[in-house]
């Protein structure tokens, strides 16, 4: 009895955490606390990412929350991205969001997984809306700072089979010597 | 200064008044006072200029964001200072509607228009009402404003939550009614359709 008891309750805990819908906007066009410029993205070379080129993509766990999944959002305006209407799924009204920031520059990639140039940033989001209650808002309710994207250096194919036969001589090498 | 605009710039301390002689417009101006996070405000004045009431108009010259409710949510207009609207219906806000303004800086706009005057009415429906007087007058909801609805409440934005102040006839404002400010938004929440309707006559 205890048992079944313990499972329906588990069961309603695990569909409300399902269903919570605490409510938030996701743009950067503000300036952070002790910043003098706003929480842009930037690219590789510092400045703000040029409108054209950048992708944003907001997650929360392995959950893609923003439009348009891996493919991310356009930004807005050069290094600023407007994301309204986001719900989390695992936190309520007046609740905290665990969410990931990814921006990459689409010339490099399609995707942040494909991109060569791209960042990502953890951000926690409290106070999340809902009801009548206002969505919380990345420049009122988070930590998020701004992101600056990084080159991330992937080998040339020669490279790889010059290390993959390296690496072939030294286990024949071995085997020899035993 | 004539009696017309007298009797509204003692009623409202917060708005500042020009007229012409040569017409009964009143027309004047608000300074909204914007703090960091949400603002429930709205627009007092009726801005008679080509799209003088849109969003682009009263909020375009800061960063913010203008979050609209719909019944059951909020959409969202996103606005930056020297751009205009960027993100969102650029949609008109007439005096009446209320919204919420977020801002992440302590900012301020100043709305110019027309003081609306005669009967003025805002429809109430069953549920949550974002809304604001029609007519740029400031005091209690009751006695200044004309706003007590049987089984309604009004909400009032603290900051971080709502104040509730709920209204039964014959008996009136259950913890006092409410002092609203000129351009302050308000939500009225009710249990059947109503109308709130205040006459404001300016003496000739």
């Amino acid at each position: 009895m205890n048992k079944l008891l313990l499972t329906t309750l588990g069961m309603v805990a695990a569909v409300s955490a399902a269903y919570a819908q605490g409510t938030f906007n996701a743009n950067n066009n503000f300036v952070p606390a002790g910043a003098s410029a706003k929480a842009f993205i930037l690219g590789t070379d510092g400045n703000a990412l040029a409108k054209a080129n950048g992708r944003v993509e907001i997650l929360e766990g392995s959950t893609t929350l923003s439009p348009n999944g891996s493919a991310g959002v356009a930004l807005t305006l050069d290094g600023l991205f407007f994301i309204n209407g986001l719900a989390s799924g695992s936190a309520g009204l007046g609740g905290t969001a665990n969410l990931v920031v990814r921006a990459w520059d689409v010339t490099t990639g399609a995707t942040y997984a494909d991109a060569t140039s791209r960042g990502s940033v953890n951000v926690v989001v409290s106070s999340l809306g809902g009801g009548t209650t206002p969505p919380a808002t990345f420049g009122n309710n988070s930590d998020f700072k701004g992101l600056k994207l990084e080159a991330s250096v992937i080998p040339e194919p020669s490279t790889v089979a010059f290390a993959a036969l390296g690496v072939a001589g030294l286990f024949v090498m071995a085997r020899r010597k035993a | 200064m004539n009696k017309n605009l007298l009797a509204l710039t003692v009623a409202a301390s917060a708005l500042a008044f020009s007229a012409s002689a040569a017409t009964s417009n009143i027309v004047g101006y608000v300074k909204l006072a914007l703090k960091k996070g949400n603002n429930l405000v709205a627009n007092p004045l009726n801005n008679t200029n080509t799209d003088g009431n849109k969003v682009s108009s009263l909020f375009g010259s800061i960063d913010c964001s203008v979050l609209r409710w719909t019944g059951s949510g909020f959409t969202t207009t996103d606005t930056v200072a020297g751009v205009g609207v960027v993100s969102g219906d650029d949609f008109t806000l007439a005096p009446g509607e209320a919204v919420f303004v977020a801002v992440s800086a302590d900012a301020s706009v100043t709305l110019v228009g027309e003081a609306l005057t005669g009967t003025q009415t805002v429809a109430i429906t069953k549920g949550n009402n974002f809304v604001a007087s029609k007519i740029p007058l400031s005091g209690a909801a009751d006695t200044v404003l004309g706003l007590g609805i049987d089984g309604s409440s009004v909400l009032t934005w603290n900051g971080k939550g709502y104040d509730s102040y709920d209204y039964v006839d014959g008996v009136g404002y259950l913890t006092g009614a409410p002092n609203i400010a000129v351009g302050q938004g308000i939500v009225v929440s009710a249990t059947a359709p109503a109308t709130w309707s205040k006459t404001f006559t300016p003496a000739p």
